[in-house]
Order: C-alpha cells, then sequence, then structure tokens
C-alpha cells in the first residue's frame, strides 16, 4: 500500500497548513468512489518525495477546500467535484462545474454508478 | 481608463490547441485573465478502468501526442512498482533512450512554435529541421515518429542491435552540427531577447508556491527535476538538472535550449553503457493495491496513481499532468503585460492541453 496519513477532514487544514509552512506543495489529489463514501488523497511533493494525506468523507457530507491555503488546489478540487460530484466547497476559482465538462456532458462521469 | 474583455483563443495562431482565455485589457496593457478549458476533455481515466491493465499502456501514450513514449512508460512503471516486478536493466536503458528522444523534440517543436510565435521563420525552419533527426531515430528504433508503443509492463518490446547503434550515432552527429549552429542564436539574438527577456516573470518563490513544475519552475532558479530522484536509470547515468535563475520567457526559453543538449548528451551515454541481456520479464497475475509513479516530462513532473483490486481491470487510474499544474503560474505571469506580448507568454510554459484535459 501506498505510504499515508489518514486524517479527519477536519484535521485536513490544519495538517495542510503545517506542511505548506514546512515547504511542501500540493501536487495532486485523487478521488476514489467507495460506493457510500469517497476516499480522497491528497498528494504534496517535498524535495522530489511524495506525502500522502487519505481522508474519507460520505458521500454528500461537505468537504471544505484548501484552495484559500494553496490557490494551486482549485483546479484539482474543481476538477474532482466535476467527475465525482464531490462536495467541495468555498473554491478559490469556482468553475461551478464546467472547468472540464460541458453542460450536456454526463453528470459525475468517473463515479461507479455511472458505468452504465 | 475603460476595461475591455475579449477571448484569447480557442482558436488562435500561436495556440496549437484549443484553451480560451478570457482577457480583461486596459488599452494596451492586460489586467486580468480567467482560463477556459475543457475543449479537448476525452475521460481517459475513465476510459482506463475499462480496458485490461496491459492494454492501457497504449491508451496513456494518447494522453499526449509529443511526449506520448514517457506517458506509456510511466503507466507501465506505477503498474510494475504495485506488482513489484522488477524489468531488466537493459529495459531501464531503453526507456532512457527514447524518453530522452521524446524531450529532444518535444523542446524542439516547442522552440520552433516560439520563433515562429515572434515571426522568426528561420529559425523555426532551423528547430524542425533538426527535429526531424530525432523523429528519424524514433522511426528506425521503434518503427513509429510520434506514438513509440515500446513500453510494455515488464519491460520493452524493441531491442537495438549494433547496425541499429550505428545508424543512431551517425543521425545524432549529423544532429549535433545543426543544433550547434543554432543554440547561439538562441543565447545572442536580438529579436529573441527583445521579445522575451522580462516578459511573463515568474518570481523564485511564487513559482514554488504556485505549483510551477518542469522548465517553467527550473527557468525561476529551481534545481526540482524527477530525474534527479535517480528513477530508472537516471542515478546510474549522473543526471544533473538545468536550471536558469531568470524567471523570464527568456530563461524559460534557455532551460529548454539546453536541455536539448543535456537530453542528447544522456542518448550518447545509453548507447556507450547499454547492458547486455533480456528486454523484458513476463508479468503473471493481476495488480492488486496502490502505487503512485513520478516521473520528468519535457514540461515536467508527471503524476501517474493507480489502484488495482486484483483482477485485470484498475480501480482507478489518475493521471496529472505538467501543464494542468503550469495554468495557474500563468495567471500570474499574465496581468500587467503588453497584449503583443499574450502569445509569446502562454507559449513559454509549453501548453500542452491534450495532456493537461486528458
Amino acid at each position: 500500500m501506498l505510504n499515508s496519513i489518514e486524517l479527519s477532514k477536519t484535521d485536513l487544514p490544519e495538517r495542510v497548513e503545517a506542511l505548506l509552512e514546512e515547504g511542501a506543495r500540493i501536487a495532486t489529489a485523487t478521488c476514489l468512489d467507495l460506493g457510500d463514501q469517497f476516499e480522497v488523497i491528497y498528494h504534496f511533493n517535498k524535495d522530489l518525495e511524495l506525502i500522502n494525506l487519505r481522508i474519507r468523507i460520505d458521500k454528500g457530507e461537505e468537504l471544505p477546500s484548501i484552495s484559500n491555503l494553496t490557490l494551486n488546489a482549485a483546479l484539482i478540487e474543481n476538477e474532482m467535484r466535476e467527475f465525482f460530484g464531490i462536495n467541495i466547497t468555498n473554491i478559490a476559482i469556482d468553475f461551478k462545474g464546467g472547468m472540464l465538462l460541458a453542460g450536456n456532458s454526463p453528470k459525475a462521469p468517473m463515479l461507479k454508478c455511472s458505468d452504465t | 481608463m475603460p476595461r475591455v474583455t475579449f477571448p484569447f483563443g480557442p482558436q488562435h495562431p500561436v495556440l496549437p490547441e484549443a484553451i480560451q482565455l478570457q482577457l480583461t485589457c486596459e488599452d494596451e496593457k492586460v489586467v486580468e485573465v480567467l482560463p477556459v478549458i475543457g475543449y479537448m476533455h476525452r475521460g481517459i481515466e475513465r476510459a482506463a478502468e475499462k480496458n485490461p491493465f496491459p492494454n492501457n499502456v497504449f491508451l496513456c501514450e494518447r494522453v499526449c501526442g509529443i511526449c506520448s513514449f514517457i506517458h506509456g512508460a510511466t503507466y507501465c512503471q506505477v503498474i510494475e512498482k504495485m506488482m513489484d516486478i522488477q524489468i531488466p536493466p537493459r529495459a531501464d536503458y531503453l526507456r532512457v533512450f527514447w524518453s530522452e528522444l521524446s524531450r529532444m523534440h518535444s523542446h524542439l517543436l516547442w522552440l520552433g512554435l516560439v520563433a515562429d510565435s515572434f515571426g522568426f521563420e528561420s529559425l523555426f525552419m532551423q528547430c524542425w529541421r533538426a527535429r526531424e533527426r530525432v523523429l528519424d531515430i524514433l522511426e528506425i528504433t521503434s518503427g513509429q515518429r510520434v506514438i513509440q508503443s515500446a513500453s510494455v509492463v515488464g519491460g520493452v518490446r524493441r531491442d537495438l542491435n549494433v547496425d541499429l547503434i550505428s545508424r543512431v550515432r551517425e543521425i545524432l552527429r549529423m544532429f549535433k552540427q545543426e543544433w550547434d549552429a543554432i543554440i547561439p542564436v538562441l543565447r545572442k539574438d536580438y529579436t529573441i531577447k527583445i521579445r522575451t527577456v522580462g516578459k511573463g516573470v515568474l518570481p523564485h518563490d511564487q513559482a514554488w508556491k504556485l505549483g510551477a513544475v518542469g522548465p517553467t519552475l527550473r527557468g525561476s532558479g529551481w534545481d526540482s527535476d524527477t530525474r534527479s530522484s535517480g528513477y530508472g536509470v537516471y542515478g546510474e547515468l549522473e543526471f544533473k538538472a538545468v536550471v536558469e535563475s531568470g524567471g523570464d520567457s527568456y530563461a524559460r526559453m534557455l532551460c529548454r535550449a539546453r536541455e536539448v543538449t543535456a537530453s542528447y548528451e544522456l542518448v550518447l551515454k545509453v548507447l556507450d553503457s547499454l547492458p547486455s541481456g533480456e528486454i523484458s520479464v513476463k508479468v503473471k497475475g493481476f495488480p492488486d493495491g496502490e502505487a503512485v509513479m513520478c516521473t520528468e516530462q519535457p514540461r515536467g513532473e508527471v503524476i501517474y496513481y493507480a489502484r488495482g483490486n486484483g483482477t485485470a481491470y484498475l480501480e482507478r487510474l489518475k493521471i496529472r499532468t505538467p501543464t494542468f499544474q503550469n495554468i495557474v503560474p500563468l495567471l500570474t505571469m499574465l496581468p500587467g503585460c503588453e497584449l503583443a506580448d499574450v502569445p509569446v507568454i502562454v507559449l513559454s510554459i509549453d501548453p500542452c492541453i491534450a495532456c493537461a484535459e486528458r
């Protein structure tokens, strides 16, 4: 398994802030559909090493954006929201669901239930 | 001063691919920029869940038509990491061989495009002529000029014999002669300097904070190149990153030009030290668990995350491409610049929109 630090969503901002202060930056984030829950892995890099923060939230539950801490997260979070329908709130640059998908595109196409 | 907002792209002479920037200007000065993307999204990550995992090599190569080999190789590496597969040393060297040729042709393509963007037609043609030599090598060694399909999970599918290596060396000699004539122009030409020096400055601290990668980051003085981590056989080849400190479009251009020379030298090192032996190992079983692989594409760090579930199909494949990272830094380079400099500054991050949108 991937080396990662498991967190609750409430601990996430503090941990992100600490990583940024240590000189790390967000590289990307991966969202996975686990059925009733989403798993989100935030990948930070520092000195060519990845630091992975892993959280799990229920579907429909709000996940506050970290783009107010690091602007670079804005596009990453917009993409996760569009592809999975994950409820990320207060994204610094908000494309309102129209960053990569068009108005007539399938909604949340990366969800497992959208296979059919 | 009244403000005017208008679209730059998605179709524009300097944009090889479709992206729109909504520029707000006061007279000739850009004051605000908003990117509009999504014209080239193809759902590649979703498609990767529907293919048996060995077939995804061909899909991943189609993320981008320029750095296709590195996409395919990185996909193979993340699967090999997850399945704990050790590929033969010769395969590792051959992956570096094709990766560095890909970097050379990508940077030469870009150098031609940026020369064309400020009307330097002869430099555009010289760069693309030199690039043809590199494409010739890719063609005789892999059978393909653009999408090589040379990597497989477990190694590579093509080998180099003595005759082929001799032909490659001969083409590289011709390439070097042409490239040596181009470098002084890139370094000293008045037209290039006046169009690039001080244009689109990305300050050192901002470059890191905003997530810049590749020559966009190294052009702002950061010695950060994924190859320095020594993945594959870059450690054995004593790779050293190219760094420029200017932070402007000129620095980013010089960074790429010097990387062409560095890649040329790496290709020669590979040919000099290519170990003998097999080029692939047989892969048994299905991927289970998860892994992340970071490699260095021409435009910067690419990240592949994969999760398997013990079947032939992946649970998830996530691809983070360098241009996706370089969009936010671009948004800070443009405000304050003259409208006439927008094309050169946009090109200075070497945008690959097909990569960014996947």
